[in-house]
């Protein structure tokens, strides 16, 4: 999947990346990611307007413009959909993630332990349609986003768990991004991979 | 009694071998020559004092290594991408277009093969409804508009593994426009799940489909003037297993690394391993790779396979390259920390062994119990060709909670056992090789990617009677 990044990189521009740190606290911080089987996401591949479309009905749910994106995810495909995301919005992308590697449902992130709500959660699929959960808890957006990501064919865009700047340091795992990219360097070009991904 | 030829052309070096109808080898050659006609002239030239004239081979089976031998061998195509047909290709699917058809090709392959493209409304979802309606009008303009200007079609479907309605569907509306003026190709017929990775594959097929059907053509000539024209001729695909040249050539890309394949299967053959390590050397008594044979197969790898720069979802053989030292590739080649015996093939297994210290044949380099080079090692390639049964494989994407469940099963089952027998094995010793159902993650509704592989030995006595004329009529007409 990581073409999907390098195509919406290749259309819109590069991405910029900004430390934890550097994101003011008033920041109003938006994870973007794919629920659904990775499998039937390489098969039936997104328009590449998926991330904008979620963002939009995100923004006009909450009455205020996102600034950052960030993964919720560092494992897997939801590594590479916030790249292609940001590079679609033109908005930066926070340097960090909300589990520190990947887990297989939406609730179980470090938000949910801070008490942070996983809605207004936004769901779009291919074909833009657009839906927005208001839940009683983290479990039941997680419960009822699966049967709509089954139903609209297993593959769905989701915006949730808006974070303000000052939760960041909580909510996110710093510096993951960066990792992933450190660790693939190593294993591509380095002979040596554990060593050099170590130093 | 009747016998199996191996031929295997890797390049610069080839080898042949003669097996009888038990599998055991007779004899094995192992020459510095490219062409088809020296290393059958060798090999029967050997074989005649045993008694066996070229009328008494029931199977040729060829392998070849990218294709490259094919040609080199026969005629003027050298090399690919060399000649290449112009290919349209068409995409249904209006709403995947965050990887548009073609964006991930180098652009110089690009404007070689393809003529044109589209990104069409159509496709299935994963429960095989519609995805999007198939869009006739569009499929119809762009039909018009590519009609005299190709020489092959590839139409790729979202999720035409689930249902190829629309691929098939699609395919109707090119061939009344077009006409017999070039061939149609369908995604769902290579397989795979990934619908990039299996539209770039099927584009480059439709590309090679008419040059390697031409090459074929004149391997077969050459096989004939040898006094062969009784054996059926079958190609070695990049599992090890063989396929008839007819259907062989319709999936051009199958032929990928099909001599090391073979060098591994030959080595299980050769050692009577069903589990080990392959040392696949060259003529310079160098060991290039390593591959783990596991129940008597190669490990493959799990597709990501570049092909002239273009990324497609083929497997071919998992071979570890030799960086630091053989032991190192041994250890990487592993995929259990177990040591298992080495097998040394190919053209530089002597050169290799004597190379070794006395100390460790016969005993043990680290990570092997043992380091063997079998007898014939060095024909390994063709040995394997000769020895390969033919399997045929059909997928499907299945919901475990389907009423029909049963029913699928069946029928996956059944296209498997016909996939065998199209690629030509013998219809009367078929068997299922191997099933797997494998769950697709983050669903509700479990559901499963059922695969199934069919296989038995070649099809006997094909090349009798009716057959038999055509090849001649063929001959005639040359």
């Amino acid at each position: 999947m990581r073409p999907l990044a390098e195509v919406a990189i290749e259309r819109n521009g590069p991405v910029s990346v900004v430390d934890i740190e550097n994101v003011p606290h008033d920041a109003v911080v938006v994870p973007i990611s794919m629920m659904g089987a990775p499998t039937v996401g390489t098969e039936k591949l997104p328009s590449g307007r998926e991330a904008t479309a979620a963002l939009r009905a995100l923004e006009r749910v909450l009455g205020k413009r996102a600034t950052h994106l960030a993964p919720i995810e560092i494992g897997g495909l939801n590594s590479v959909i916030p790249i292609a995301a940001a590079a679609e919005t033109g908005l930066p992308l926070v340097d960090g993630d909300a589990m520190g590697r990947a887990f297989p449902e939406a609730h179980m992130v470090l938000p949910s332990l801070m008490g942070v709500s996983c809605t207004p959660m936004v769901i779009v699929d291919d074909k833009g349609n657009t839906m927005v959960l208001d839940t009683v808890d983290n479990r039941w957006a997680e419960r009822l986003a699966r049967s709509v990501c089954v139903e609209a064919g297993c593959s769905v865009f989701t915006a949730d768990t808006v974070l303000s700047g000052k939760q960041l340091r909580e909510g996110l795992v710093a510096g993951t991004l960066t990792l992933a990219h450190r660790l693939g360097r190593a294993v591509r070009l380095s002979p040596e991979p554990v060593a050099t991904a170590r130093s | 009694m009747s016998y199996r030829l191996g031929v295997a052309l890797p390049g610069a070096r080839s080898a042949a071998a003669v097996l009888d109808h038990d599998g055991r080898v007779v004899v094995a050659v192992e020459r510095e020559t490219e062409t088809v006609g020296g290393i059958l002239d060798a090999v029967l030239e050997a074989a005649r004092p045993h008694g066996i004239p070229a009328s008494k081979i029931d199977h040729v089976m060829f392998a070849v290594t990218d294709l490259r031998a094919l040609a080199a061998a026969t005629g003027y195509w050298r090399g690919w991408p060399g000649r290449l047909a112009k290919v349209a290709a068409v995409r249904l699917g209006a709403a995947t277009t965050s990887v548009p058809p073609l964006a991930l090709w180098p652009p110089e392959m690009r404007e070689r093969v393809v003529v044109a493209s589209t990104c069409l409304s159509g496709g299935a979802m994963l429960d095989g409804s519609d995805y999007e309606p198939l869009d006739i009008e569009g499929m119809l303009a762009f039909a018009r508009r590519i009609s005299g200007t190709v020489g092959a079609v590839a139409i790729t479907g979202v999720f035409s593994s689930v249902t190829p309605r629309h691929e098939l569907a699609a395919a109707e509306v090119i061939r009344e426009e077009m006409g017999a003026s070039g061939a149609i190709l369908l995604s769902h017929e290579y397989g795979g799940l990934g619908l990039v990775e299996r539209e770039n594959a099927t584009i480059l097929q439709a590309a090679l489909t008419a040059p390697v059907a031409e090459e074929a053509a004149k391997l077969l000539a050459v096989v004939n003037e040898r006094g062969l024209s009784r054996a059926e001729v079958f190609l070695a695909r990049s599992d090890g297993t063989i396929a008839t040249l007819d259907n062989a050539v319709t999936h051009p890309l199958s032929l990928l690394g099909a001599t090391d394949a073979t060098s591994v299967v030959g080595a299980a053959v050769l050692s009577g391993e069903r589990d080990a390590l392959v040392g696949l050397t060259k003529a310079d008594g160098n060991v290039r790779a390593v591959c783990a044979l596991t129940d008597s197969r190669p490990r493959m790898t799990v597709g990501h396979t570049e092909v002239a720069g273009v990324p497609t979802g083929l497997s071919v053989p998992a071979l570890v390259p030799i960086h630091a030292s053989v032991e190192e590739a041994i250890d990487r080649a592993k995929d259990a920390p177990g040591d298992l015996p080495l097998l040394l093939v190919g053209p530089g297994t002597r050169a290799f062994v004597n190379s070794l210290s006395p100390r460790i044949v016969g005993t043990a380099l680290a990570g092997t119990v043992r380091v063997e080079s079998p007898a014939d090692a060095e024909a390994a390639a063709a040995v394997g060709a000769a020895a390969a049964p033919v399997v045929g494989e059909a997928r499907r994407i299945v919901p475990l909670n389907s009423p029909r469940l049963e029913e699928i099963r069946t029928a996956v089952r059944e296209a498997a056992r016909a996939s065998a027998m199209r690629a030509g094995a013998d219809p009367a010793k078929v068997g299922l090789v191997w099933t797997e159902e494998k769950p697709l993650a983050y669903l509700s509704e479990p559901t499963v990617v059922m695969r199934v592989r069919a296989g038995g030995p070649p099809r006997v006595g094909w090349m009798a009677g009716k057959a038999k004329v055509a090849v001649s009529a063929r001959q005639d007409a040359r």
